[in-house]
């Protein structure tokens, strides 16, 4: 046996030997290779070290425990197991098919709204204006001074001033027959 | 705990692995439940060294004593139940294994909390603290069929033989797989002179009867 194997061999039983399970007689071979190999014996000391630093590292979590119940792997048993390829493709058909309603039924509102949508607001120029101008009243901002304006005539002015159109309000005008001349100058 | 309930309990805890697992199979929960105890904090420590998340090695314990309910039937232990288990912690440890760099070590944590617990100076804690952060570290720079043999020896106390069980291989195996894990971890460890460790180059010392005290220190004498 060449020198290299069996430095090779000792330092493996080094190995064994800081393990516990090298028995007397490997013990002493290997201190006897030691003794007379330089290299053998720097690995067996820093084997040693290595052995020594790793029992130390190990020390704090060898005092660990855990504070588990046996209730809890009763518990993790009841979980179901996971369901078979069949059962899952028919749950993913059934996912696909309720995303495809909610899209219909999606859809279809706001096709309805669309269609049940309110109608653009009459203009102007959709009716003539001969028509409008006579029957509809227009509100603005004037037309609630011209109510005030008239409400405070017809209470304090007199009973002929009522019959001015140029001072009552337009829809009141509307509504009386237009005066003639004749009957106002009666009135007057 | 009344006297009757106290005796049952010594009873359950004087029987053996195999004689458990029998009961278990019948159906006697308080027999599943003192293998659970009897191993969870051995499982727990396995998966909290290689995982290094309580919560995971918490879960780990769960699985592992899931699995072994389901194969009470198939179960059959000649001696002690606890190969078995660490076979099926040591894979679930695996299988869960984080990414580098996304898990906090808290194996440092408890490194440290006991550290303050002894009495010793501030320096010579911040010492230690390093010196076992450097080692730890080493250790992970293993491959996982060495990492597990470094953890089952030094932190679950298996001896090589259990080992062998454990990962389903030849003890000669085992012991290679020891070696080659020392030699890397001096390897790593030689770059720090503050834990005795000569570099590797400079290994012509003079040759002499290495000292075992130490090793007696550690594994007490080998007779």
């Amino acid at each position: 046996m060449t020198d290299h194997m069996a430095c090779r061999q000792t330092q493996e039983r080094i190995a064994v030997l800081l393990a516990g399970a090298a028995d007397r007689r490997e013990r002493l071979e290997i201190e006897s290779h030691t003794s007379a190999c330089a290299r053998c014996a720097t690995a067996y000391r820093d084997y040693i070290a290595t052995s020594v630093a790793l029992d130390r590292a190990y020390a704090p979590l060898r005092h660990a425990t855990v504070a588990l119940s046996p209730a809890r792997v009763r518990l993790a048993m009841r979980v179901p197991e996971p369901v078979p390829a069949p059962v899952r493709f028919s749950r993913v058909v059934a996912r696909v098919n309720e995303f495809a309603l909610a899209a219909a039924v999606t859809a279809f509102a706001f096709v309805g709204a669309g269609s049940v949508a309110p109608k653009p607001a009459i203009t102007d120029e959709a009716v003539p204006t001969d028509v409008l101008t006579p029957n509809m009243h227009v509100g603005t901002m004037g037309d609630d001074q011209s109510f005030i304006r008239w409400f405070r005539i017809g209470r304090y002015a007199t009973p002929s001033d009522l019959l001015d159109p140029a001072v009552s309000p337009r829809s009141l005008a509307d509504e009386t027959p237009p005066a003639t001349p004749e009957r106002a100058g009666l009135l007057r | 705990m009344t006297g009757r309930a106290a005796k049952k309990a010594a009873e359950i805890d004087a029987r053996t692995d195999r004689e458990l697992v029998y009961a278990a199979r019948e159906h006697d929960m308080l027999a599943f439940d003192a293998l659970f105890y009897r191993y969870k904090d051995g499982i727990f420590r396995l998966g909290l060294a290689i995982t290094k998340d309580p919560s995971a090695a918490e879960e780990i314990v769960v699985d592992t004593f899931a699995r072994a309910h389901r194969a009470l039937a198939r179960l059959e232990p000649e001696g002690s139940l606890r190969p078995w288990l660490y076979r099926v912690a040591v894979n679930l440890s695996y299988n869960r294994r984080p990414r580098k760099g996304l898990v906090i070590s808290t194996l440092e944590d408890a490194t440290e909390e006991i550290v303050q617990g002894e009495e010793r100076s501030p320096s010579r804690l911040a010492e230690l603290a390093e010196l076992r952060r450097v080692v730890l570290a080493a250790i992970d720079t293993l491959g996982p069929k060495h990492k597990v043999v470094v953890v089952l020896h030094y932190l679950n106390g298996l001896n090589l033989a259990e080992i062998a069980q454990v990962v389903d291989c030849p003890i000669g195996t085992v012991k290679s797989r020891l070696h080659y894990a020392l030699r890397r971890l001096r390897a790593h460890l030689a770059a720090h002179p503050e834990l005795g460790f000569e570099p590797l180059g400079a290994s012509m010392a003079t040759p002499g009867r290495i000292p075992l005290t130490a090793v007696e220190r550690v594994r007490g004498p080998q007779e």
